[in-house]
């Protein structure tokens, strides 16, 4: 995802164009993919904002955890273990690893009901044949040809915005939509509690549990801070327009019919009206490549957060045999959320709840993370300018807002309906 | 081990420490989120309300994947995903409506229009999963099935008038 | 009982007067090289009358960005002292009580610190 910064001109070029597509391939997971169509087809585009404040948290966020991951060596978990202390920090690392573990399940159940789209045969029979996939590569993968493949081939979700163009909207009116103004038919508490899923689906923890890990896993050093510097911001908000266009793409096909989306079917029906059989073959792939690719990253992260809290050693740059509870922890959680799926429970609702509680969650591992940017003993000269800062607490207090506010808002709409 | 001088009793009782979630205070809590979810379940013509917009989802997307396959926009895998997967959506609604328990006439009278018009949206997804695993010119042909949809997207609609105006 | 045990305990003068609840235990290596490392000796513990929670590293006086947030910690901890483990007269399961005429030290550590 971010290859090294040796070698001539041309292939710097090309390391970089291909750290920035796959940042792009790798933003959207079925999160992204059912809270935008949710929220597209029940409120239009007036949320599109949510998503640009969750890409800037996310690059902020992910900009900080990969540099104190370069410079200091240390992944997001180490360092809450030292700041946070044993015992706090064991609070913590539970809370963020059910979370994370909810997110497993509803990737896997992405890839399977992106695999009934394809081949209609019923999810719950693709469910161990996704899970055996995930496990396989990652047990026998390496790490940088994992991310690039799934990246790239998650790119073919740009489709979504070339239906958007072919499905010929009046763009007058959906530019309308822009402004923030809740719909008719919806309360102000539907529309903030999806304004918080659509924040949590921007910036799921687990995105930079993984940006940090993977820091280490390629050996990052405060000289590779360009380079990653540039995926981000570059990637991110690409990605954060895929995500745009998905909601758009809801709002001017499912909206006016009266459609709200509840499963996957649903997302892919406004980019067959536009794009035609070839376009749902390019989303097809997308969905799963993005859905698997983002299994492969949660799954990895619930390995990397309980081996980096518990002190073993970890990594896919290690021989599985060399990191063997690493790999172990992880058979566990893809076993667990092969159980939980099979009890028939709804992956796009899983999905709608976990998006939530990755809300609620984030204020755990962003704080020990902007402390930790801010401490000179870990990141010598390359603290944080005061301009970060700024932002990161504005950040902080958007955070804190959202974490408090989702549960009241869970109850009080009955979780959105 | 710490090395320390012999045990010491505490010199005086301990307060609760502030923030902490006091027994009362956990109890004001759980009446509270209780109200708030009976408050939510609302009453018949609340819960047919809602059963019936799900529905009219349903049946809405069902119309446009089953135009799209006529259309050659969707591939039959696709269509026949997504007509079972808003059949769920319908049956999900049904035994929503199926385990009210009504307590007035007017009351009973909504569940059990509800309740058929539900069927009739059922048997239009029958309909329309037939004429789409067939699809050899038998019947029902795909303009059959969207028919009987469209017929059941009528129903809803003349439901939802008729509760909206109780 | 192992040191875990006793953050977050109530800290009491030698008349019964409630300081606080021990927040932190302070250590210094110091003496001669022991099998692995130098001996680590327990200097005291930190008493926080409003807080026992983590100080997060703003301990160190060095440390002083996010402005807002430092400040905010600090003031969570404001009042909080080292008292060393020869004032500590007593420690039982639930409180933890000092000798009469016990000195109070700053809790802040100079400079930014290594690690």
């Amino acid at each position: 995802m971010w290859g090294p910064n040796e070698g001539s001109l041309v292939k710097r070029l090309l390391g970089v164009a291909l750290g920035v597509l796959t940042a792009i391939g790798g933003f959207v997971d079925i999160g992204d993919l059912v809270t935008n169509a949710v929220v597209g087809s029940r409120f239009g585009l007036s949320l599109v904002w949510v998503v640009a404040i969750g890409v800037l948290g996310i690059i902020l966020f992910a900009n900080m955890s990969g540099r104190v991951a370069a410079v200091s060596g240390r992944a997001t978990f180490e360092v809450i273990r030292e700041r946070l202390g044993p015992r706090a920090g064991l609070a913590n690392l539970s809370a963020s690893f059910l979370i994370n573990l909810m997110t497993v399940t509803a990737e896997i159940g992405g890839i399977a009901l992106s695999l009934q789209l394809a081949s209609s045969v019923y999810y719950l029979l693709w469910i161990p044949v996704a899970a055996l996939a995930v496990w396989l590569v990652i047990w026998r993968v390496r790490f940088s040809i994992m991310e690039n493949v799934t990246g790239l081939l998650g790119l073919t979700l740009i489709i979504f915005a070339v239906a958007l163009f072919l499905l010929k909207p009046d763009w007058g009116s959906l530019a309308g939509q822009l402004t923030p103004a809740v719909p008719q038919q919806e309360t102000v508490w539907t529309y903030s509690y999806y304004a918080i899923a659509l924040f949590g689906a921007a910036m799921t923890p687990y995105e930079v549990f993984f940006f940090s890990s993977g820091a280490v896993e390629e050996g990052w050093t405060a000289k590779d801070l360009g380079q990653s510097r540039i995926n981000v911001l570059v990637g991110f908000p690409l990605g954060g327009l895929l995500s745009v266009s998905i909601a758009a793409c809801a709002a001017v096909v499912l909206l006016p019919a009266g459609i709200s989306v509840t499963s996957l079917s649903q997302v892919v029906l406004p980019v067959a009206e536009g794009a035609g059989k070839l376009g749902l073959a390019f989303v097809l792939v997308g969905m799963a490549a993005a859905t698997f690719g983002a299994a492969l990253e949660t799954t990895l992260s619930s390995g990397y957060t309980l081996a980096q809290f518990f002190g073993w050693s970890w990594g896919k740059f290690r021989r599985p045999a060399e990191a063997a509870r690493f790999h172990l922890s992880m058979i566990v959680c893809l076993l667990v959320g092969i159980a939980v799926l099979a009890t028939g429970v709804d992956p796009v609702l899983v999905t709608e709840y976990s998006v939530v509680f990755s809300a609620i969650a984030l204020p755990l591992t962003y704080l020990p993370i902007l402390i930790v940017a801010n401490d000179p003993q870990y990141m010598r000269e390359h603290v944080n300018g005061s301009a970060v800062n700024v932002l990161g607490m504005v950040y902080l207090v958007i955070i804190l807002l959202a974490s408090i506010a989702a549960i009241p808002l869970m109850i009080a709409t009955g979780a959105g309906s | 081990m710490l090395n320390t001088p012999a045990l010491n009793p505490a010199p005086q009782s301990r307060t609760p420490a502030a923030g902490r979630l006091t027994p009362p205070s956990l109890a004001a809590l759980a009446c509270l989120s209780l109200a708030l979810l009976t408050g939510c379940s609302g009453g018949t013509s609340q819960s047919v309300s809602t059963a019936v917009k799900d529905s009219s989802s349903a049946v809405a997307t069902a119309r446009i994947a089953l135009r799209q396959d006529m259309d050659g926009k969707l591939t039959r895998a696709a269509a026949s995903t997504s007509l079972d997967d808003e059949l769920k959506e319908i049956q999900t609604s049904r035994s929503t409506v199926l385990k009210l328990s009504p307590s007035t006439q007017e009351d009973r009278d909504t569940q059990k229009q509800a309740l058929d018009v539900l069927d009739q949206c059922a048997a239009g997804f029958t309909t329309a999963r037939a004429a789409l695993a067939g699809n050899d010119g038998g019947t029902p042909s795909l303009p059959d099935g969207d028919k009987a949809l469209a017929d059941a997207q009528d129903a809803l609609k003349q439901l939802e008038d008729n509760v909206g105006s109780q | 009982m192992i040191l875990g045990d006793l953050l977050g305990t109530p800290v009491f003068d030698a008349d019964g007067g409630r300081l606080g609840r021990v927040a932190d235990a302070r250590f210094v290596l110091e003496g001669a090289p022991h099998q692995l490392m130098v001996e680590a000796r327990l200097l005291g513990l930190v008493v926080g009358p409003h807080s026992a929670s983590s100080f997060m590293g703003y301990e160190r006086n060095g440390l002083t960005h996010p402005r807002l947030l430092a400040r905010i910690l600090r003031w969570r901890h404001r009042g909080s002292f080292l008292v060393l483990w020869e004032d500590v007269a007593a420690v039982g399961t639930g409180s933890v009580r000092l000798r009469p005429g016990y000195t109070r030290y700053s809790t802040a550590l100079v400079g930014p610190g290594k690690a």
